[in-house]
């Protein structure tokens, strides 16, 4: 009966296409960006003159170098450029390639980028709609006389909405795999990945607990980690959703909100207090590779709680407002 | 008579200090088409919606089929089919999906009788067209069908005359009324007066917020004076020989002219034997004595209005 209820919400949105739109967008965007990532190979391999990686990798770290020296970078700059640095002499002495092309490098590079601002509109796009249409629509007096508890119905459309996501993250690793793949190969998932640095606020690096992962295992932690920062996301829209009436403007707050929030990250680091907001704190995977994060004094379990808190209490006001909620014309 | 399947005791909505509902009270009993008047805006939708516990009431109890709406409102809503104030759909469904959907909230009874509705509402060609291309007659009638997949005992239409024409009108009261035969009772909302007067057997008249009236149509019409109107060749004498009958009987009363040139009085059977043969004898010419049966669009408008009350 429940997954009855289940199923009827996945069809709905699966028939209004709003799922394929995103799918459509989503195959040009890594067309568009798997070639222009190729593209720069090229530029580069033209200016470096030879296609070895030590020289770009050696390159590389003499422009860091340089920035470092640069009295106007601020101290979190400095920070995340003795991060880089660190890695990349790293990977020289340890004779590990980071340019190794291949569809999983994509993948990888396309989550940790995504993250920050595509992924998430894409679920705004989708949880946005989930009850604010039955609303507009007037569709909601149909669901809610049927002698079907609204909890229940609630329920069921929450649930939808986590597969809706769940099948997002597939789709986005299908076609990320499958279309940059025609560019740079299908090879690559055995790839070292560096794990375990640690950069502390004043900018220096430990590396006395790095280790090396396969790109294939790597890959799923950013996935996982992914897809769990889009279900606070989607709790989120889910409770704005509830909250008003038309899905145009539910899906307007949670886009001023996100795309605030990523330029908060930014600045973030003037702003200690702005480390309690669930926007800051999406890029749960640049903890796995040492990315200094944007507030001193975060850590992987700090973001995962105020993820999860932020989360809980949307889906508590949703599931509180819509059980009482008066339904007028 | 047996129990009523859907009975209002002194309903009451308030929102921030307005009252937009108050003492509402009235039974629908099984087999009745029970018609719900009054003027947009009087309260006819806020009353469906808290029937059907889209809102809650400020005070007042609602009982369907037994179930109270307050205490146990899925069980008393599984007696109920409704539509309230439009068909709603989802138009990029088929008329088939649409059904299947809600069949699916109600179990696999509802989903059995998917054709068997279709059928009813004479919509089994377009079933599997999509929505969209529904004229608003057709989502009429996908409405009700989707109202009687759970096979209810209260039937609850909002307005179900709005967009159909006078055929479909026609073909609604004979299906309402075929339902209402066997059992099935039928709550009407509207504002359209003349439809339900030959649609409904029982009414409540609602006017802001509160029912002024509330009974069978024939119990509700006889209580009311009927009019005579006559058609004779000389109005102005005639007139006077009806004042005359009349006054000579203690009624002050006004005798009208029509716009189409016949008298209008109001007076009792006796009284319009008296006056054929006066006027007869003052030379007049009687072509028509006709009694006009008060309409309920008349009643309504003079309880409305609020001075005949």
């Amino acid at each position: 009966m429940f997954w009855q209820l289940v199923s009827n919400e996945i069809v709905k949105m699966l028939r209004k296409r709003r799922f394929q739109v995103v799918m459509a967008i989503l195959l040009v965007l890594m067309a568009v960006f798997s070639y222009a990532e190729h593209e720069a190979i090229l530029v580069m391999v033209r200016q470096l003159g030879t296609t070895d990686w030590h020289v770009r990798l050696q390159q590389e770290i003499t422009h860091d170098l340089n920035r470092l020296h640069n009295p106007f970078a601020s101290a979190a700059e400095k920070a995340g450029i003795q991060a880089t640095l660190a890695e990349a002499q790293y990977e020289l002495s340890h004779n590990i390639n980071p340019y190794a092309p291949g569809a999983p490098s994509f993948m990888h590079t396309f989550m940790d980028e995504g993250i920050t601002l595509l992924i998430p509109l894409f679920v705004i796009v989708i949880a946005s709609d989930m009850v604010s249409s039955e609303m507009s629509g007037g569709t909601i007096k149909m669901l809610l006389t049927r002698g079907v508890s609204r909890t229940r119905i609630l329920a069921s459309k929450l649930v939808a909405l986590f597969l809706l996501v769940a099948m997002l993250f597939a789709a986005i690793a299908i076609t990320s795999y499958v279309v940059s793949g025609a560019f740079f190969g299908y090879g690559g998932f055995g790839l070292p990945v560096i794990m375990g640095f640690q950069t502390s606020a004043n900018g220096t690096v430990d590396i006395s607990h790095v280790y090396t992962l396969p790109q294939w295992e790597y890959l799923l932690m950013t996935f996982g980690l992914g897809f769990f920062a889009c279900l606070a996301v989607a709790s989120l829209a889910f409770m704005v959703s509830t909250l008003v009436r038309s899905t145009a403007s539910s899906m307007g707050i949670m886009m001023a909100g996100l795309i605030a929030g990523t330029l908060l990250t930014a600045l973030a680091s003037n702003w200690t207090l702005a480390k309690y907001l669930p926007v800051v704190n999406l890029q749960l995977m640049n903890y796995l590779n040492g990315t200094p994060p944007p507030v001193a004094g975060m850590t992987f379990a700090f973001s995962l709680g105020v993820l999860v808190i932020w989360s809980a209490a949307a889906l508590v006001i949703s599931f509180q407002v819509f059980a009482r909620k008066d339904i007028m014309g | 008579m047996a129990q009523p399947v859907l009975s209002v005791r002194s309903l009451e909505k308030r929102v921030r200090n307005r009252t937009l509902v108050k003492d509402v009270s009235f039974d629908v009993y099984p087999g009745q088409v029970f018609g719900f008047l009054g003027p947009n805006g009087a309260g006819k939708t806020t009353t469906i919606r808290m029937i059907v516990g889209l809102i809650r009431p400020t005070a007042g109890e609602i009982t369907i089929g037994g179930y109270k709406v307050r205490t146990d409102p899925l069980r008393a809503m599984q007696e109920v089919g409704c539509i309230v104030e439009n068909p709603d759909m989802y138009p990029y469904l088929s008329g088939r999906e649409n059904l299947l959907q809600l069949a699916r909230m109600q179990g696999v009874e509802a989903v059995h009788r998917i054709d068997e509705v279709a059928k009813l509402v004479h919509l089994e060609d377009r079933l599997d067209d999509k929505v969209r291309t529904y004229s608003l007659g057709m989502r009429q009638r996908l409405g009700i069908a989707q109202a009687l997949l759970n096979n209810p005992k209260l039937l609850i239409l909002d307005e179900p005359t709005n967009g159909l024409d006078p055929a479909g009108i026609r073909e609604l009261r004979t299906f309402l009324q075929a339902l209402a035969k066997d059992g099935l009772a039928v709550f009407i909302s509207s504002h359209l007066l003349s439809e339900i007067e030959l649609l409904c057997d029982h009414v409540a008249i609602i006017r802001d917020g509160s029912v002024i009236k509330t009974g069978a149509i024939d119990t509700l019409l006889a209580g009311t004076a009927d009019d005579v109107s006559w058609r004779v060749d000389k109005p102005d004498a005639a007139r006077r020989v009806l004042e005359d009958v009349l006054r000579s009987h203690g009624i002050v009363a006004e005798v009208t002219e029509s716009t189409k040139g016949s008298l209008i009085c109001r007076m009792t059977d006796d009284l319009v034997a008296e006056a054929v043969s006066n006027l007869e004898a003052h030379g007049c010419k009687v072509f028509e004595a006709a009694r006009r049966r008060i309409s309920l669009e008349d009643f309504f408008l003079q309880t409305t209005s609020g001075a005949a009350v």
